[in-house]
């Protein structure tokens, strides 16, 4: 089999039998959208792309859109099929030298068939940009969607991306960032839907000086299976890359991080560090935890940590014991949980979507 | 309102297969201070947990009621709005959570309860003012609930919220434990500043120096998970001259605690 046929490698997750390829492909065109859910009402930069047609574009000066060109370097069957079945693409380019200083917000809807998604974002040398995508289903459609970001020298990206795809469906996100010569990408992963996912997100540190801080949050229930890898590697020396992971597991659900820090051979005075913190609410749920720290150089630092913990009945039992019933005292705990990641985002919105996410997980 | 009332009828309890209360008989009203001593390893945390709920204690016979109403067949949660509390001896640390945010929801369901509803400008102005009763530092409203607080912030915090959700029955298991002579009286005030025909309260411990600033109307000495003997405060004060051999020797008795 070449490379090009293989599936994602989604360790630790079974996918062979996954149903990535039962996609629905059918003609719809869109000219309207109902705004509120999708973009904060006072967004002064907003693109709405509904089952592949944009129907908003509200831009300020110095952002331009067009179909995208360029996706992932990286092969696989998933990613190839994204690429013969596209159904919807967006470039999005932020010019040089030009500081944003009000989000971009950016919706994907999918409606009423599959969304086969391609996005590229590029940041010119020394521009600087917040940009929130938010991708969202009506209806249980299967998905598929590549992203490649583009961060040039001196360039900042404070990227969040929500994935609320709902329904008993199956998901493959993709994304590959590149950061150039002291860029930085702050970037925020949100998987709070329904569905069954392999999310990879890897970035490569191409410049010197480069860096790049990857969150994501998870939070899996029922009979989801989540597969989510987060890679960074330094291909620059002075690069330094951080990745935290925090999931939460309930009923018979898996969830398995995997964690990847690679400095390549050469790439002196470089750091990769990573961290997954999981909680697991029930005795059949599987929660796991995969580092990687892959290192061809010596004078770097890179470290990694884990902890999967399970929900301590004593803490269950004294909030009850003030009058909380079980479901809220287990809320509680898990919210305090995730609290270390909450304080790391930045937008209130973001953080309440999040609050929002684990009182419908845990309702 | 009538005045509150717990009552604990042959009391029996386990713990993985190990017998620890062994018919425990007890009745805490409205307007009354209760006392249980007893050495250590005597079942009266037992006892209080037993009383809350804890899960991992199986009652094996007798009854609790408060109020009149079925106390083990109510879930922890229930016990609460039921009008009990307890200040536990080794409080649970909950990451993440601040106390405030904690005892807002805590009282949210206390009100909710009741049929009102909690307005946060009212919850605001008690959480300071039982903050300053207690001689805490304010920040301890804004940090996570018991974590990393020292043995004597932990005793505080419970009698916080005893100040604030205002139980009718509380059970203060070892909150003099590692409270200084200052922290001891202003704990003993706070549960002093409690004190009302809607309010009854079961102190444990096993040094009277609490009891001096809380007076008892009732003393109970445990041993062997029962109570052995109830007196007034004149027990107390022979507990604190002689010691509980006297007691052991009057039950014909060696070892004191559950295994004896
Ligand atoms: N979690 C437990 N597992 C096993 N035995 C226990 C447990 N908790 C208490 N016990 C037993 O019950 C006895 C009474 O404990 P406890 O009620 O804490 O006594 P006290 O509060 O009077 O010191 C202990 O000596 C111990 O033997
Ligand atoms: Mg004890």
């Amino acid at each position: 089999m070449s490379k090009t046929d293989a599936l994602p490698l989604a360790e630790r997750t079974n996918i062979k039998d996954w149903d990535f390829t039962n996609l629905t492909l059918k003609e719809v065109t869109h000219n309207s959208v109902d705004k509120s859910n999708l973009i904060p009402e006072n967004a002064k930069n907003a693109i709405i792309i509904v089952d592949g047609s944009v129907v908003v574009k509200d831009l300020q000066a110095g952002i331009s859109i067009e179909e995208s060109k360029e996706y992932s370097n990286l092969e696989n069957r998933l990613i190839t099929l994204n690429k013969e079945k596209a159904n919807s693409k967006l470039s999005i380019k932020v010019e040089k030298n030009k500081k944003m200083d009000e989000p971009i917000y950016i919706a994907y809807v999918a409606k009423e068939r599959s969304l086969i998604h391609q996005t590229e974002i590029t940041l010119e040398q020394g521009a600087e940009a917040n940009i929130v995508e938010n991708f969202k289903s009506e209806a249980s459609l299967n998905m598929n969607i590549l992203s490649k970001v583009n961060i040039f020298a001196n360039a900042n990206l404070e990227s969040s991306v929500i994935n609320s795809l709902n329904g008993e469906n199956t998901i493959y996100y993709h994304r590959l960032t590149e950061v150039h010569a002291d860029a930085s990408l702050d970037s925020s992963n949100f998987i709070l839907n329904d569905s069954n996912l392999v999310f990879e997100d890897f970035t490569h540190l191409v410049g010197k000086g480069s860096e790049a801080d990857v969150k994501t949050v998870a939070i899996s229930d029922k009979k989801q299976k989540q597969n989510i890898t987060v890679r960074i590697e330094n291909l620059a020396p002075h690069s330094n890359g951080n990745i935290v992971n925090y999931g939460v597991v309930k009923d018979d659900a898996h969830l398995a991080f995997n964690g990847i820090g690679k400095i390549h051979k050469g790439m002196n005075a470089g750091d990769n560090q990573q961290e997954s913190r999981l909680l697991n609410l029930s005795k059949t749920a599987e929660a796991i935890a995969n580092p990687f720290l892959l290192i061809d150089e010596g004078d770097i630092t890179a470290g990694h940590a884990a902890s999967i913990g399970q929900i301590d009945e004593e803490q269950v039992y004294y909030l009850m014991s003030r009058g909380m019933p079980k479901i809220e005292a287990e809320k509680l705990i898990v919210t305090g949980f995730l609290t270390p990641f909450a304080n790391s985002i930045k937008s209130k919105t973001l953080r309440e979507a999040l609050l929002t996410s684990i009182e419908e997980k845990l309702g | 309102m009538s005045k509150p009332v717990l009552k604990i009828n042959d009391l029996k309890a386990k713990i993985e297969e190990k017998q620890i209360l062994k018919g425990v008989n007890l009745e805490v009203k409205g307007g009354e201070i209760h006392a249980i001593m007893g050495p250590n390893g005597t079942g009266k945390s037992t006892l209080s947990q037993v009383i809350m709920g804890h899960p991992k204690y199986e009652v094996t016979g007798g009854e609790i009621s408060m109020n009149g109403e079925d106390v083990l067949e109510m879930e922890v949660d229930e016990r609460a709005k039921a009008g009990l509390f307890l200040a536990m001896q080794y409080p649970s640390e909950i990451p993440g959570v601040t106390n405030s945010d904690f005892l807002r929801m805590a009282k949210r369901e206390k009100l909710k309860e009741q049929g009102s509803r909690l307005k946060l400008m009212d919850f605001q102005k008690d959480l300071n003012a039982s903050i300053k009763e207690l001689k805490m530092p304010e920040e301890m409203a804004d940090r996570y609930l018991n974590e990393g607080f020292s043995g004597g912030e932990k005793k505080r915090n419970e009698i916080l919220q005893m100040l604030l959700l205002k139980p009718e029955i509380a059970i203060l298991d070892e909150v003099d434990s590692g409270l200084d002579v200052d922290a001891l009286k202003i704990v003993g005030d706070a549960v002093n500043s409690m004190r009302s025909d809607n309010f009854g309260c079961l102190i444990i411990t096993h040094y009277q120096r609490i009891l001096e600033y809380i007076k008892p109307d009732f003393v109970h000495v445990m041993m062997q998970g029962k109570i052995v003997k109830s007196g007034d405060i004149s027990l107390m004060q022979k507990i604190d001259a002689e010691g509980y051999d006297w007691i052991k020797a009057e039950l014909g008795i060696t070892d004191e605690t559950i295994d004896g």
